[in-house]
């Protein structure tokens, strides 16, 4: 990709843009595949005008390297023995706060596996941004961030530095979302039925996926990371994952799971340009069973 | 000429008298004048001019570079360049018209002020014309003269004016010409101002002109200078602070900066001119350099101003003097001492009683008229000012050493110094004393926990075993050791001791009175692991610590470690239930305790029945009671000691065949001292050194044991004959052998009864004498009691019935209980402890209010300086080779340790009859002033003062303490007496510490220190949600700290250094790379640097390498350990929720809560929270005590107290504002106070919150949050803190799960106020804050129907819609 010149850049990213987009977990959530495009440019500024000072200002730093191409990395991630299978937080129609949080029930999302041990909600990330890649420009479509049945959906997404994340509530009752974000806490109540919403954006990564609650509802929880780079995943239901584009050469990659936390805190991957990079992550099931 | 009757002397003899004596005299003189001139203040005030004259050219150096010379040569040149009057017409011309219109002016002037004058003259006429009544013609023409002249007098002033006018333009017009040389000139002035200064100043004191420097020099010579001279003696003369001078009660003067020249010489902002060093780089010796701290002292902003205070009421010493002699210096060590004579022929002097206090002690002063001596420690501005006399203070509260003396602080109702004296005991004494209008109660507790009912605690042995040695059973105990000291180590001690100590636990035993024990329920088996749960969570360890691999982390010393609780506590059903009533209610056991209830009580049903008392005494008793020593009691003695070694040459040496065994020592008081010779015989009546016993009855000792065996198996009081020989001779005499018990049984006695014979009488009859009317009733039929008849403590021994006998195990008993009470007011153990019996009992020891003052001649420092010589320190080695040592090597310029020239000073002190010395000593070993000396007192004339575990550092603390104890307080203008909100605080500090409150609550912040590029400053702002309007609100709560990013400090890369208060969100991660670790840290401040704002709660990142410092804050130890062992246990790696199950922060108290309601509070607590896992105890707590706490918090944020004003509650505020309601919402249905409490009853509080009486629904009382119950915040919280705390309360307290409700960039239940936002929170603030007459009104609020699940569409019109009917007002 060296040879191309600016121009073919410009184009390719103006091409690309609109296919970039955030992805999002299990849980009801719509679920894609990222499709991440990467520049190599001497003028990263431009490139990574759309990301705030945090991400853009990192990677700038460094002129560019020679940047060998880009690779695919993808995977699978597999618990290692049984499945714990969770009991409902809220059963169908037990009584509670409010009775509308009863009607489907609220099952445990802290583990959800496939028949074949595919974990899913596994967040899988580049630690940093490499030095003197370019970043592209956050997407501008909004991820929406729901409360349906007192459950947040979707349980974990990822979204970019200067994304915006509308959460909106479809359920009938008010919900409170209470993040623990260590850059942008809230703490707002949303009206029942406010499907309007109010909107959330990041201006600084941080370097572990966010948990959410609602305070009102005891069981709520969801996850959400906040990155400032496109290489990051979420495994699906089946726990395969991918992430295209990735800057070849040595990387590190934190695999991490609520239930587990780190799974791997520096998963080291070799990327070969164009190509995919096969990798497996196991959990033991252990893990998932510990309070 | 011989002598005639002219002359009674031949005249040339007288001649040359008078000649001689005249040469005499004149020398005499002359010695006189030069001493005079030698004296030692001339050379410190000319050597401190020079230093002076040194300092400032140095200065003028700084300040004349050749910048500002050029600077000046060029404005110089170009005011050279402008035309001057000779060169420039225009500019002459200009000069002359105004010199023209001065004259002008200044003769219309004179011309209309002598006008003026005729005029007034006329009035006057006028006046004087219209008192005489004159005929009107003539009033009419003065009138006209009048009026004539005063329109003269108006025309002339006209002109006057004119004439001003016309010199003001003309001034105006010259200075419009002159006015670049009038700036140049002006520019000129300000450059070289400071040089001028400084030249001005130099110019005074080294005059650059000869003749004037002559004149100067001149001035100081010899009687010259006795006009007005440049070097003379300095005075200060401090009003109203006497002293004491022999038997005059003179004004103090000090002349101490005749000498010490600069001490009082600070720049501006008290910056210190001649800082102190050892005199190189910049920084001056004494006696040249300044005072320290001159914020403090000395500076007329200081609170002791050097005008004010003086010198020596601090210092002390002789303020008078002018020489280093005279002011009486104290060294700080016998080094310095040395030193001192070498260079300043310095020696002690006996004879000035109140020598200056050495550096190291002259904090003592400050008691003098800082009698609350906390105060010293809590200054805002100046923070522990006085460390060491506060420490003392500290430790003598602590310690309960007023328990045996007493500190008096008042003389009446007059404060005189710090006072310590216990509280009044009894109903009557405080009847007393509250009846008494001249006298002050005392107000400490004792500190010793209550005997009253012990026998149900503890077991009789535990009582003699920690008796004996507290600190072998508990290291970090504060009771001192009473036995096994200094002067108990010889074998009258080994043999009385051990009775002493059985005396005491049977006394105690004996005296206990019942108490009524709980229990836990009937077939309750208490949990003891759960117990250790409940230990850590229910705030135990906020007072006391407990040695186990769970509870590590958090060492609490306020109340005693109870790792070996379980030891003492008597075995079985019974210390169970003593220790779950104690959990349960401290105050049943001990009235006075300050172990606070913590509502252990029971919880749950069925098989969720928890008896939290329960489960910690099971955990507290786990491992079982200890075995303690049992006593040997009843062993009769003979009372000798004997030589195991006897061999035959001594034998010989003593004139008696080698057989029987020798005796080496006889003890005082025993039976060997009362030998029977038996009727008409004489022989020795004791038994003596030397003496050799041969036979006891008919059986030949041979041995050492073989005697003591042989006594054993006497039974006390028998007679035995005993055969011994004393040289060649042989005696026989009768001896009754004894226990120790009887020994001192007798030895007290002896002081009730007029003679042995008596005493024996009583021994043997086993009842003390009683008066036989004591058993006959009175005229009332009824008997009297025995205590009317039998003073004193001989009760114990006299039998209730009229001839009614002991049996001998009854009268062993009486017997031990009669020592046991004699023992504890012998050692004063009721000083410390409630004991019955001793209600009324005073302190043992001596008082010590003035005992900085008293006679050093009385101090009886009998053979220490030989004690100290052989020995003195811990190890036994002596204290003076350590002392010797390290003088040797101060001397030898090598720095000694700083404790061993403490201990060298304090020796000095007390080998020089010194109160610091000898109080010093009497604290390291209160009975090494018995050394050599036991042997010739009486066993109960010992001293008694017990060992307290103090370092050397602590016992300098007491001194400092102690010898700052005069009794002597100056004019009552200089007595520290706070008043308002520096009162307030003062009391508060105070219970705080009594109480412990700050081990549980955080009272400052946290603060974190960081390094950030400015731009790198993280702060995301105001948003949307919150209102800019409620900005003032915050910053009245929460003022903010401004940093501004130009001036604030900065590390040398050009970061700013900031700080911040708050807790910590995320700890660095120690497994990451050292540069990606990073702290998180919510700030709780409101913090704006440039054009940035930190809001309180949001996060700061700070990764490792820029992080500066970190400190704890102040307070909440407990809360701090408590919250990781709930993030790893309990709320999941949620550090909020363990905040919120931990004590809360009280920062910002003051602003949060009602006093009235806060006093009511901590008299009763009750439950206020839900999520935390430990609520407030209940302190045994006074009124006054409560009502200070409570005023506190108050005080400190600069709140209203005792009192608030609750506008939101006022009648004419609701129907101000209801109207403009009705105006706004014309039509509404409801009206202000009705959308309030809507608001409140249906909006999203009662998710939460119980409010409106309407219950709260929880699913799972673990993992649900369930905030206050809101019917109090009516009484409870204040309306500015509630309104904040709605609109935004993470700005409040980050931690919390509280969400903002009422957001500025949403609306919500449109139906009231319009769905605005702000409107919505004043509104519900109103309702919160007329709570109950809102409910009183609507009745109970109803539960809102659930709505359907339904599809989206649907729901979202159902929420639009009002969630309620209209309500009717």
């Amino acid at each position: 990709m060296r040879n191309l010149t600016p121009l073919t850049f410009g184009t390719l990213l103006l091409a690309l843009a609109p296919l970039a987009g955030c992805q999002q977990g299990l849980g009801g959530g719509a679920y894609s595949e990222s499709d991440v495009t990467l520049i190599v440019s001497k003028t990263t500024g431009d490139a990574a005008g759309g990301d705030a000072a945090g991400g853009g200002a990192e990677a700038s730093e460094a002129a560019p390297t020679a940047m060998a191409g880009f690779g695919t990395v993808k995977g699978k991630v597999v618990v290692e023995g049984a499945v714990p299978t969770l009991a409902m937080l809220l059963g169908k129609g037990q009584a509670t706060k409010d009775a509308v949080c009863a009607i489907n029930g609220v099952p445990n999302e802290s583990v959800v596996a496939d028949a074949s041990g595919g974990l899913a909600n596994v967040f899988i990330y580049l630690k940093k941004a490499p030095a003197g890649v370019a970043i592209p420009a956050a997407p501008t479509d909004k991820i929406v961030f729901d409360q349906k049945g007192c459950i947040f959906i979707p349980h974990t997404f990822v979204a970019r530095v200067g994304q915006t994340i509308n959460i909106t509530n479809s359920d009938p009752v008010a919900h409170n979302v209470h993040t623990f974000s260590n850059t942008k806490g809230l703490n707002s109540a949303i009206q029942g039925g406010d499907t309007k919403g109010m909107d959330l954006v990041y201006d600084k990564s941080e370097t572990l996926p966010i948990k959410t609650v609602c305070d009102f509802h005891a069981w709520m929880d969801s996850y959400h990371l906040v990155v400032n780079h496109p290489w990051a995943g979420l495994s699906g239901p089946d726990g395969s994952f991918e992430i295209q584009g990735v800057p070849a050469g040595k990387m590190e990659f934190v695999v991490w799971h609520e239930k587990v936390g780190y799974v791997e805190r520096s998963l080291k991957v070799d990327v070969v340009p164009d190509q995919p990079v096969e990798v497996s992550v196991k959990v033991p099931a252990a893990k998932l069973t510990a309070k | 000429m011989p002598a005639n009757d002219q002359y009674w002397r031949d005249l040339g003899t007288m001649h040359k008298v008078f000649a001689v004596s005249a040469f005499a005299l004149f020398a005499a003189t002359l010695l006189m004048m030069s001493r005079d001139e030698k004296r030692e203040w001339r050379d410190y005030q000319r050597t401190a001019e020079k230093l002076k004259v040194a300092k400032l050219t140095d200065q003028l150096k700084g300040v004349d570079t050749a910048d500002l010379k050029k600077q000046v040569d060029e404005i110089e040149k170009q005011m050279a360049a402008l035309p001057t009057q000779d060169s420039d017409a225009k500019l002459k011309a200009a000069q002359a018209v105004v010199f023209e219109k001065k004259g002008d002016l200044s003769r219309e002037s004179t011309i209309s002020k002598f006008k003026n004058a005729e005029r007034d003259v006329a009035r006057a006429n006028f006046d004087i014309a219209v008192r005489d009544a004159v005929p009107d013609q003539v009033l009419k023409e003065k009138r006209a003269a009048f009026d004539a002249l005063a329109l003269q007098s108006n025309s002339l002033v006209a002109k006057v004016e004119v004439a001003k006018a016309a010199f003001e333009q003309a001034k105006i017009e010259l200075n419009a010409l002159t006015k670049v040389r009038d700036d140049d000139a002006a520019l000129l002035l300000k450059l070289t101002a400071d040089r001028k200064g400084l030249q001005d100043q130099l110019e005074l004191l080294k005059p650059s002109n000869p003749l004037v420097a002559f004149k100067r020099s001149f001035k100081e010579w010899p009687i010259i200078n006795g006009f007005n001279p440049h070097l003379k003696i300095q005075y200060d003369w401090p009003r109203g602070l006497k002293q004491q001078l022999g038997m005059a009660n003179i004004d103090r003067v000090d002349r101490c900066r005749s000498c010490h020249v600069n001490i009082a010489d600070f720049g501006t902002g008290n910056v210190c001119s001649y800082p102190d060093g050892d005199g190189t780089n910049g920084t001056y010796a004494q006696p040249f350099s300044g005072h320290p701290n001159p914020d403090l002292y000395l500076t007329a902003t200081s609170p002791h101003s050097m005008e004010k205070f003086g010198c020596s009421i601090c210092h002390e010493g002789d303020g008078s003097g002018t020489s280093f002699q005279n002011s009486e210096h104290s060294p700080s060590n016998p080094a310095v001492a040395a030193k001192w004579a070498e260079k300043n022929d310095w020696r002690s002097n006996h004879f000035w009683e109140y020598p200056m206090f050495p550096k190291h002690l002259v904090e003592a002063s400050c008691i003098r008229c800082h009698h609350e001596v906390t105060e010293l420690a809590q200054s805002d501005q100046f923070g522990n000012s006085a460390p060491k006399v506060v420490e003392g203070h500290q430790l003598m509260s602590n310690y309960g050493c007023y328990g045996c003396h007493e500190v008096n602080g008042y003389d009446g109702q007059k404060s005189i110094g710090p006072d310590l004296r216990l509280e009044p005991s009894t109903a009557e004494q405080f009847a007393k004393l509250a009846s008494d209008p001249n006298a002050v109660a005392g107000e400490m507790r004792k500190v010793g926990p209550s005997l009253r009912h012990i026998a149900q605690k503890t077991t009789v042995e535990f009582i003699a075993a920690w008796t004996k040695d507290p600190q072998a059973f508990r290291p970090t105990t504060k009771m001192p050791k009473f036995f096994g000291n200094t002067n108990q180590m010889d074998h009258l001690a080994e043999m009385l001791q051990p009775v002493e100590l059985e005396a005491i636990s049977a006394y105690l035993i004996d005296k206990s009175q019942k108490l009524d024990l709980s229990a836990p329920k009937e077939g309750y088996t208490p949990d003891a692991e759960r117990g250790k749960n409940l230990f850590s969570r229910r705030g135990c360890m906020s007072c006391h610590s407990y040695d186990d691999p769970e509870l590590k982390g958090m060492q609490a010393d306020f109340g005693p470690d109870l790792s070996r609780i379980h030891e003492k506590i008597k075995p079985g059903v019974d210390g169970f239930n003593w220790m779950y009533t104690w959990l349960k209610e401290p105050s049943r056991y001990h009235t006075r305790t300050k172990m606070p209830n913590l509502y252990l009580n029971p919880e749950g049903e069925g098989d969720k029945y928890v008896d939290p008392a329960a489960d910690i005494a099971a955990f507290l008793l786990a491992k079982g009671p200890a075995e303690f020593a049992k006593f040997k009691r009843g062993v009769s003695v003979l009372g000798v000691v004997c030589d195991e070694d006897f061999t035959a040459a001594e034998a010989a040496a003593l004139g008696a065949p080698h057989a029987g065994v020798r005796v080496t020592e006889v003890l005082p008081g025993s039976a060997a001292t009362r030998l029977d010779t038996g009727k008409d015989q004489t022989g020795p009546v004791s038994l003596q050194i030397d003496d050799i016993l041969l036979k006891l009855g008919s059986t030949a000792v041979r041995s050492v044991d073989n005697l003591n065996d042989e006594i054993a198996k006497l039974p006390s009081g028998e007679p035995v004959t005993l055969t011994f020989m004393r040289g060649p001779k042989q005696f026989t005499s009768q001896v009754q052998v004894a226990t120790p018990l009887d020994d001192l049984v007798r030895l007290y006695l002896k002081k009730a009864l007029p003679s042995s014979t008596q005493v024996s009488e009583v021994l043997n009859d086993k009842r003390f004498p009683v008066l036989a009317e004591a058993f006959t009733a009175g005229t009332d039929g009824q008997l009297k009691p025995l205590s009317e008849f039998v003073k004193g403590d001989e009760i114990e021994l006299a039998h209730p019935q009229k001839d009614g006998k002991f049996s001998a195990e009854e009268w062993e008993r009486q017997k031990l209980v009669y020592l046991g009470s004699k023992t504890i007011g012998r050692y004063g153990c009721y000083g410390c402890h409630d004991i019955p019996g001793f209600e009324s009992a005073g302190p043992i020891g001596v008082a010590l209010q003035d005992w900085g003052r008293k006679d050093t001649a009385k101090l009886a420092p009998e053979h220490i300086a030989e004690y100290l010589h052989h020995h003195g320190e811990v190890d036994g080695s002596s204290t003076l080779t350590r002392v010797e040592k390290a003088l040797e090597r101060a001397k030898n310029g090598d720095p000694a340790p700083a404790e061993d020239l403490s201990a060298a000073y304090f020796v000095d002190s007390l080998m020089h009859h010194g109160r610091a010395g000898f109080v010093w000593q009497k604290l390291r070993d209160p009975r090494s002033y018995d050394y050599k000396k036991i042997e010739t007192k009486g066993w109960d004339e010992r001293l008694k003062m017990p060992k307290f575990p103090f370092s050397e550092k602590q016992i300098e603390s007491v001194a400092t303490f102690v010898i700052g104890l005069v009794a002597d307080p100056p004019a009552p203008a200089y007595v520290y007496q706070p008043t308002g909100n520096k009162a307030a605080k003062l009391e508060g500090e105070r219970l705080l510490a009594k109480y412990n409150c700050t081990s549980c609550h955080i009272l400052e912040m946290p603060e974190v220190k960081f390094a950030v590029a400015a731009e790198d400053l993280y702060a995301p702002g105001l948003g949307t949600k919150n209102y800019e309007s409620s900005l003032a609100l915050l910053e009245h709560i929460n003022p903010p700290r401004v940093v501004d990013p130009a001036t604030a400090p900065k590390t040398k890369s050009g970061d700013l250094l900031l700080s911040v208060h708050g807790l910590v969100k995320v700890e660095p991660d120690t497994e990451e790379l050292p540069e990606d670790q990073v702290l998180t840290f919510t700030s709780w401040d409101l913090l704006k640097v440039g054009e940035k704002t930190l809001y309180p709660g949001d996060a700061v990142s700070i990764p490792v390498a820029k992080l500066q410092s970190r400190d704890m804050g102040r307070g909440g130890e407990f809360a701090h350990w408590l919250v990781p062992q709930l993030v790893a246990k309990e709320t999941a790696g949620d550090r909020d929720r363990a905040w919120q199950a931990s004590p809360p922060p009280l920062v910002r108290e003051g602003f949060k809560v009602q006093t009235p309601w806060l006093y009511q509070f901590l008299k009763d607590p009750v439950q206020l929270r839900h999520t935390t896992v430990l609520r407030m105890p209940k302190f045994n707590m006074d009124d006054s005590e409560a009502r200070a706490l409570a005023n506190y918090f108050a005080a400190v944020d600069g709140a209203e107290f005792p009192y608030q004003t609750n506008e939101r509650q006022s009648i004419s505020y609701i129907s101000e504002r209801e109207t403009a309601h009705a105006a706004a919402f014309a039509g509404a249905s409801h009206d202000r106070v009705t959308a309030g409490w809507k608001l409140l009853t249906t909006g999203q509080c009662t998710k939460c919150h119980q409010v409106g009486g309407r219950p709260y629904v929880s699913l799972d009382p673990t993992k649900d949050i369930r905030g206050p119950n809101l019917d109090q915040v009516e009484r409870r919280l204040r309306p500015d803190w509630v309104e904040l705390w709605i609109t935004n309360p993470k700005w409040v307290t980050p931690y919390t799960s509280m969400p903002q409700v009422y957001a500025a960039d949403a609306s919500i239940m449109p139906e009231y106020l319009g769905g605005h936002g702000g409107e919505q929170i004043d509104a519900t603030v109103d309702a919160l804050m007329n709570y109950y007459q809102l409910l009183e009104r609507h009745g109970k609020a109803e539960a809102p129907p659930t709505p359907p699940a339904a599809p989206a569409e649907a729901e979202a019109e159902a929420a639009a819609a009002p969630a309620a009917a209209p309500l009717a007002p």
